[in-house]
């Protein structure tokens, strides 16, 4: 197992440790995961969680470096905001912190932001998170103007006009609930108009959480094509379908939503080809009333953190990864698309995994101050159990 | 070939495509998941959220409980089996046939009757739901009837109340209008021509934002009938329509034609948020109940619309005064079936109570 180790990681690695290895049952030794996309909800939304408690949770569960969306209260816009927030993320919950900063001033979709301010702020990005540009021609100038100094984009493709009102997939289930759906196109329709803008900008882009068959399709061709672009799925969307919000279970609601069966084969395959580059969590902690109302005006969002290392050891128990694909998955690949390579490896550090132990997702279990999941109280298999980290 | 089969082959959505899901199946653990709140241990009713999920025998036992509620001259009767209970019709969205025949019928059964009108309280302050329900059951009651407009809010609030509660949903989203749909089952069983089993129903209109169209496919389908057909332009069906196990035309003579049942639905205009139809003389030309299109139906069909109707748009005002409508009758019956469901929630809320003392 540790050849799954770069040479690096080997090397800061306590000589206990290998030795240790030498006579553990089936365990993982990999390299610290590197989270593209979860919400740790600070600044601003602290009643859901804090940088200590969710940097906690994600140091306990192997995560090194997180990577946050700028949707934050306020906006992050503001150079020196950011780095008082990584500082307290290391200090209070030991993880290394990297922003995403606001693409678009106030996230509002009107003009660039200060970009050059964020790059200078230590931003590895900018995006403007879900939230939509006023029109095309907005988007075509703001790329332009992030190229100009050659910021990389993260993008979360959904055009409003489509998904408007809609809190889960539109299909079957939706309809027999009366629940207001979100068409797959709302996720195509935005992804290939930013593709095609990739393509006449030049910029660098990421595209974050995608759901659809059809947006592992356009990933395949914009790489056919070597645009300078790369993409993640979220976990859960990997091992949960719309299925799962049967009965008004508002646990399984999340944006985008879980799609079809049809949709989840496809992220499953775009991973084993090599379409999709990465895993993000998607960890979107909530307190505890935030999902006590009806499906539709409950608060969207799974938390993540403590359940993603079972659901990566079951995609390979389901043969979608092998370990060293995994790694590469939740590893080195979100490393190298965040642009912190070079930092990632000299920090180092490893994370030991037994992909056979199974524990219970409960409250006790579940080191994030969000409870909401929809694997709540389900045995599941597989875990971080210890994490070398300086 | 036969005029109906001509017809049958004008559909443009195939109904073959529903047979390739095996939609008993997957209703029945979708039905199961809705009703779990709603039966105590005995399968008695002790929260009425929706017909998903009840069996047939349960059904019947609603409409036959409605029937002790009509004399012999097929006149209402008070029957006092709710005295000195409380029922609060808890109404988040506007409602005047719904919350009026709810009233009657909890007066007719002798309740102490609160009408909260929440749409101008409490939540207009920024109250979540869960309090104002904390807050109004804290005042004692024995019924919640309630209207919302968020799909699955019954069941929610079924979740959260606390045991001595019954809750009664009186339409929730687009999602089930549970009493309205068996108002239309007792109208059938009293006036359509044939038994559930041998009925062909179509079910025409807005059935994308209709409570209504769910509750009834839902009790149609449990009380045994095997020929349920929807028919709109594509932009009025919810996705995956087939899937229901029912027939889906987007020709409306084709539909209609050798069917025992029509039931009209209203166009929710208020629930849509996009434009679905070019015009209403458009939508009457191509799916408005006209006269010639119920004389395509079986010459003793009848007509049913829950209303409010849209005259000159989904119906013929012929056709909606004809003497093949039902339409008032069946507001006389809603009356009955909620009487019927009243009392068998409170029912239910005691062998709960005395179960648990």
């Amino acid at each position: 197992m540790l050849d799954l180790l770069p040479k690096v990681f080997k090397e800061s690695l306590p000589s206990a440790v290998t030795a240790q290895l030498a006579t553990e049952h089936e365990t993982w030794l990999l390299p610290p995961l590197v989270d593209l996309c979860a919400r740790l909800r600070e600044p601003g939304q602290q009643q859901h969680g804090t940088l200590a408690s969710e940097g906690k949770a994600a140091r306990a569960n192997g995560f090194l470096h997180v990577v946050i969306p700028p949707d934050t209260n306020p906006i992050l816009e503001n150079g020196s905001l950011l780095k008082g927030l990584r500082e307290r993320a290391l200090e209070d919950g030991g993880i290394y912190l990297h922003v995403l900063g606001a693409l678009t001033a106030g996230l509002e979709g009107e003009r660039p932001s200060n970009i050059a301010g964020l790059k200078k702020g230590g931003c590895i990005a900018v995006s403007n998170a879900r939230q939509p540009f006023a029109n095309d021609m907005v988007l075509l100038r703001t790329l332009e103007y992030a190229a100009t100094f050659g910021m990389k984009v993260f993008f979360y493709p959904d055009e409003p006009s489509l998904s408007k009102g809609g809190v889960a997939h539109e299909g079957y289930i939706a309809s027999y609930h009366g629940l207001q759906g979100i068409p797959w196109i709302a996720e195509t329709v935005a992804l290939s108009t930013q593709l095609l803008m990739v393509e006449e900008t030049g910029i660098a882009a990421h595209f974050s959480q995608l759901s659809c068959k059809s947006s592992v399709e356009l990933m395949r061709w914009a790489k056919g094509k070597n645009l300078p672009v790369t993409c993640d799925v979220a976990m859960h969307q990997l091992h949960l379908t719309d299925d799962n919000l049967e009965g008004f279970n508002a646990q399984a609601y999340v944006l985008p939503p879980l799609r079809s069966n049809t949709d989840q084969q496809a992220l499953r395959r775009g991973l084993t080809d090599g379409t999709i580059d990465a895993i993000c969590s998607h960890h979107e902690p909530l307190n505890s009333t935030a999902k006590k109302a009806p499906f539709a005006e409950s608060t969207a969002g799974i938390s993540n953190l403590d359940t993603f290392m079972a659901l990566a050891c079951q995609l390979v128990r389901d043969d979608v990864l092998t370990v060293a694909q995994l790694v590469d998955k939740i590893c080195l690949n979100p490393a190298k698309i965040a642009g912190i390579d070079a930092q990632y490896e000299s920090i180092g550090g490893a994370v030991l995994v037994d992909p056979n132990l199974e524990w219970q997702v409960t409250a006790d279990t579940m080191l994030s101050n969000g409870k909401n999941t929809p694997f709540f109280n389900q045995q599941l298999q597989g875990k971080v159990v210890e994490t070398f980290f300086g | 070939m036969t005029t109906s089969e001509k017809n049958s082959a004008k559909n443009t959505v195939s109904p073959t495509e529903y047979a390739k899901f095996d939609h008993n199946t997957i209703h029945q653990k979708l039905n199961k998941s809705l009703s779990r709140p709603q039966l105590n241990s005995d399968g008695s009713i002790r929260h009425f959220l929706g017909v998903e999920g009840l069996n047939k025998a349960q059904l019947q036992a609603i409409i036959a409980k409605a029937e002790t509620f009509f004399d012999d001259k097929g006149q209402l009767i008070n029957s006092p089996e709710l005295e000195g209970c409380t029922v609060m019709n808890l109404f988040f969205e506007p409602s005047t046939r719904t919350r009026t025949t709810f009233e009657v019928a909890e007066k007719r059964l002798g309740a102490n009757v609160l009408n909260i009108d929440i749409e101008r309280s409490s939540t207009k302050k920024g109250e979540s739901l869960r309090d104002t329900l904390w807050n109004l059951q804290a005042m004692t009651a024995d019924i919640f009837v309630v209207r919302h407009s968020a799909s699955g809010a019954a069941h929610f609030m079924a979740t959260e109340v606390t045991p001595d509660i019954a809750i009664i949903n009186g339409g929730d989203g687009w999602h089930a209008h549970p009493t309205q749909g068996m108002l239309d089952m007792l109208t059938i069983h009293r006036e359509a021509p044939r038994p559930f089993e041998e009925l062909s129903v179509a079910i025409v209109g807005d059935i994308k934002h209709s409570r209504v169209a769910r509750s009834d496919i839902s009790a149609l389908q449990t009380l045994g009938v095997k020929d349920i057909r929807v028919c709109a332009p594509r932009t009025l069906l919810p996705k995956g329509m087939a899937r229901f196990g029912v027939k889906v035309y987007e020709d409306m003579d084709s539909c209609v034609t050798d069917c025992d049942v029509i039931m009209g639905l209203r166009i929710q205009n208020e629930r849509i948020g996009s434009p679905l139809l070019a015009s209403s003389n458009e939508y009457y030309k191509h799916y408005g109940i006209t006269p010639e299109r119920v004389a395509l139906a079986k010459p003793d069909a009848i007509v049913m619309h829950p209303g409010p109707m849209n005259r000159g748009v989904e119906i013929a005002s012929s056709v909606a005064d004809g003497a093949q409508s039902v339409i008032l009758t069946q507001v006389n019956n809603g009356i009955a079936i909620r009487m019927a469901v009243l009392s068998l929630a409170m029912e239910g809320q005691r062998a709960h109570q005395a179960a648990g003392k």
